[in-house]
């Protein structure tokens, strides 16, 4: 039994698609300058794709879809459900009501309500008042007929997730077994306005993403595959549709990464630089460890500010003109590296009208089916997770919230389709909080692995 | 002069310079000011010389970890809290709020209170930059005392302290944050308008206005003069972060990290010292630049501050320099927040390159 899988890129000026082989190799390759509406553009490319008499599509196993619609959906305020938000925190976070920093037009779109009740917890869990159940009822009673779905964040649930869940009971209660509900814990990092909002989004976009998958597996079955499928998250890394309809927000943003992927794995680098090109504009960003460097602040989207994960990068709208180059070499000497010298590869639809060589960098490769690194970098990537929490820095405390973000971050890994015997920790950040004596410690852990 | 929607993120992206890598980021204090003045109206801003002598002013902040005010989110009334508080010891209202450290957070914090509670905000504040320990205000040094120090955590709570001095102020605040979540609002140092003129850092949040104009220079390479000559800054040196060290113990955490030249600095190494805030700058063992004085890491592309919680290996940076305000020259307060107070045992500065412009 041979294993083929399939990657496609929809982008909002291009699309392109591979089919890799058992041993990694590209065995067909398709690119379509027409982005925009994704439905078409991934038709045109998967048709060009099995059209090849090379494929045999009832050999491919896995195909993993990057998607720009749910960016689409938010941008345009299209398709969204209506959500029903509910923060848990009173009287604290009454200073920024839920969504109060979102676009008028967008939080028209996405909600059904939003409302404050008590409750919450400390950030070492400690819970100090009971959640305010009959306020919850209260706010539900308002919103009941209009929310889709509802979306629960309260105050340091990453520590103590009980009010959520408490809450979750409630609205089954109130508005049916059937009612969509999100929880910001299993998000779970700290800072709540961009939790909430990620959490938000999220339940926003269901719709989005069910319909996403129904046609994205429509498609293949027309063309004779029968595939498992996986979609790319904003860092690059992918996930199942179990985990997608979980987390649609993370689905925001994914082009970049998978580029930085595809680019690394092509050029068989593990640090370095990388610079793609577009039809007009460029994209600097780095790859560490084999991974795409990421922002360390939180990120906007559509002018909501989330906690998506995403690739630092540097991008030059334009890069054509006689000034080009120096733009170019510009963004990549401010690029992050980890070394004095590393290598840059560069990949995308442009790569060819890359300079041979840049100022401060060891080898330049440009390697071969650059143009379609984005689609690669999907058929490479792993399924990963995350964890974040706040602990005392009390070696029994420290041992057990390492322990419990550890076991967090793998078993997200796992849900999102790693292999349970080969999923690993990669990292564990400890970070001292700033403005306490004896500080606690805010624990990162991520965990990664190939997929099953 | 005002403080509205119009020139609130100017102030917000000064106060993240002043606060020489600590501070918080005001992102969020930013978010809260903006919805008040939005819901109640500007904030009028009062020059120090416009104060009368008996109007009473009272200066505020945060106190505790900014990282977990991002989560657990102000409620938005804490400066009415602090205001009754000190009014039920005074036996007066209150006139006017001041931010007792312009850096990061605490730059805006004032605003959204100011804001909620309808008083005016005072040009000036008590360290003219950010600093972690309460004592360490212009106040404790003019002979200000503290008392009473109101502590409150949003959830209704307010904590009255009557320490004998700041130093006292400073050690019992610390003993009931751990009670109050791990952040609070804090107002000490009440002062008459007489002694404002005298015991504080006057202009300092037109000067961070000013500042914000500064970093919203369009053309990086402008944006980077803009920012020094408002600073009279110098530039220590344009690199690459690597080595960052963390550690966590009693005290404040500790840190360190190496920035490695490139281009014209290449070949040079510079040394940062960090605990809240980044204190110490050393190349070949000496300090170039110590506390009182700034210090701020920048990136290189944008000329965005970075605080010490996000310095991370591999960025490329420039590290600036700059003259703490002359309150701070003293040897008395050098005592109070030199190097040595922050426990580091190094001669003075020397300046390694000349300060002004290219």
């Amino acid at each position: 039994m041979t294993e083929l899988r399939l990657g496609l890129d929809v982008a909002n000026t291009h699309a392109e698609g591979v089919v890799l082989d058992e041993h990694d190799r590209v065995l067909v390759r398709a690119r379509t300058e027409k982005g925009g509406d994704g439905e078409s553009s991934l038709r045109t490319v998967l048709g060009n794709l099995v059209e090849d008499h090379r494929l045999d599509p009832s050999r491919i196993t896995r195909a993993v879809l990057g998607s720009a619609v749910a960016a689409d959906a938010i941008e345009r305020c299209r398709g969204l459900r209506r959500v029903a938000v509910l923060r848990v925190g009173a009287p604290l976070t009454l200073a920024v009501p839920p969504l109060g920093t979102w676009p008028l037009r967008l939080r028209h779109s996405a909600s059904a309500g939003e409302a404050v009740v008590g409750g919450g917890a400390e950030y070492d869990g400690r819970s100090v008042s009971p959640l305010d159940g009959d306020a919850v009822s209260r706010f539900l009673a308002t919103v009941a007929g209009a929310a889709e779905g509802v979306a629960v964040t309260s105050v340091f649930s990453s520590a103590a997730p009980d009010h959520e869940l408490q809450a979750a009971e409630i609205v089954r209660r109130e508005l049916g077994a059937s009612m969509e509900v999100s929880l910001s814990h299993e998000i779970g990092t700290t800072g709540l306005l961009e939790r909430e909002n990620a959490t938000v989004l999220s339940a926003a976009l269901l719709g989005v993403v069910e319909r996403l998958l129904a046609s994205f597996g429509e498609m293949l079955a027309e063309r004779g595959i029968d595939a498992e499928l996986f979609l790319a998250q904003g860092d690059g890394t992918v996930m199942t549709p179990e985990h997608a309809l979980r987390f649609p927000a993370y689905l925001l943003g994914s082009g970049p990464a998978s580029a930085i992927r595809g680019g690394a794995w092509l050029s068989d680098v593990m640090d370095g630089v990388s610079l793609e090109i577009g039809r007009t504009g460029a994209t600097v960003g780095a790859v560490v460890n084999g991974r795409p460097h990421e922002r360390a602040t939180p990120n906007e989207l559509a002018g909501v500010r989330a906690n998506f994960r995403l690739p630092e990068l540097l991008t030059l709208p334009s890069v054509g003109g006689a000034n080009g180059q120096t733009r170019i070499a510009t963004a990549l000497n401010g690029a992050w590296r980890a070394q004095p010298r590393p290598t840059l590869f560069v990949v995308g639809g442009g790569a060819a009208a890359a300079a041979a060589r840049y100022e401060g960098f060891g080898e330049t490769i440009v390697p071969r089916d650059g143009d379609v690194a984005r689609a690669i970098g999907l058929v490479i990537a792993p399924a990963a997770g995350h964890a974040d929490r706040v602990c005392a820095n009390r070696p029994a405390a420290r041992q057990t919230t390492i322990e419990a973000a550890r076991a967090d971050a793998i078993a997200r890994a796992i849900h999102a389709g790693a292999d349970p015997a080969r999923v690993q920790i990669v990292e564990v950040d400890e970070i001292p909080l700033t403005y306490l004596l004896d500080p606690p410690i805010r624990i990162s852990v991520r965990a990664s692995g190939p997929r099953i | 002069m005002q403080l509205d929607a119009a020139n609130l993120p100017r102030l917000a992206l000064g106060a993240s310079l002043l606060a020489s890598g600590g501070g918080g980021d005001p992102a969020l204090a930013l978010l809260m000011a903006l919805q008040a003045v939005e819901q109640f109206g500007p904030v009028a801003l009062v020059e120090v010389g416009d104060l009368r002598d008996d109007m009473l002013v009272l200066p505020c902040g945060m106190l505790g970890a900014p990282t977990i005010a991002e989560e657990r989110v102000w409620n938005g009334d804490e400066g009415r809290t602090l205001c009754d508080a000190v009014a039920g010891v005074r036996g007066r209202q209150v006139d006017a709020l001041m931010p007792f450290g312009i850096g990061g957070a605490n730059g805006l914090l004032p605003v959204l209170w100011a804001a909620r509670a309808g008083l005016a905000l005072l040009d000036a504040d008590g360290m003219g930059r950010a600093f972690p320990q309460l004592h360490q205000q212009t106040m404790s040094l003019a002979g200000i005392p503290p008392s009473p120090v109101i502590l409150t955590d949003g959830r209704g709570n307010a904590v009255r302290l009557d320490p004998a001095d700041g130093a006292w102020a400073e050690q019992l605040a610390r003993g009931a944050l751990a009670g109050l979540g791990g952040v609070c609002a804090a107002a000490l140092y009440c002062m008459s308008g007489e002694q404002a003129r005298r015991a504080t850092i006057a202009g300092t949040i037109s000067r961070a206005l000013a500042l914000g104009e500064a970093m919203q220079t369009d053309d990086v390479h402008e944006r980077l003069s803009a920012v020094r000559a408002a600073l009279r800054a110098s530039i220590l040196i344009e690199g690459r972060l690597q080595d960052i060290e963390r550690r966590s113990g009693p005290g404040f955490a500790r840190g360190a990290a190496t920035v490695i030249g490139s281009g014209e600095d290449a070949g040079r190494r510079v040394r940062l010292e960090f605990q809240c805030e980044l204190l110490v700058a050393l190349e070949d063992g000496a300090a170039c630049a110590a506390v009182p004085d700034l210090i701020s890491v920048l990136t290189a592309d944008t000329c965005a501050p970075i605080g010490v919680e996000r310095l991370h290996r591999g960025q490329q940076v420039r590290v600036l320099t700059w003259r703490a305000p002359q309150a701070w020259q003293s040897r008395e307060a050098i005592a109070i927040v030199g190097p040595a107070a922050f426990g580091y045992e190094i001669p003075p500065p020397v300046p390694t390159r000349a300060t002004g412009d290219d």
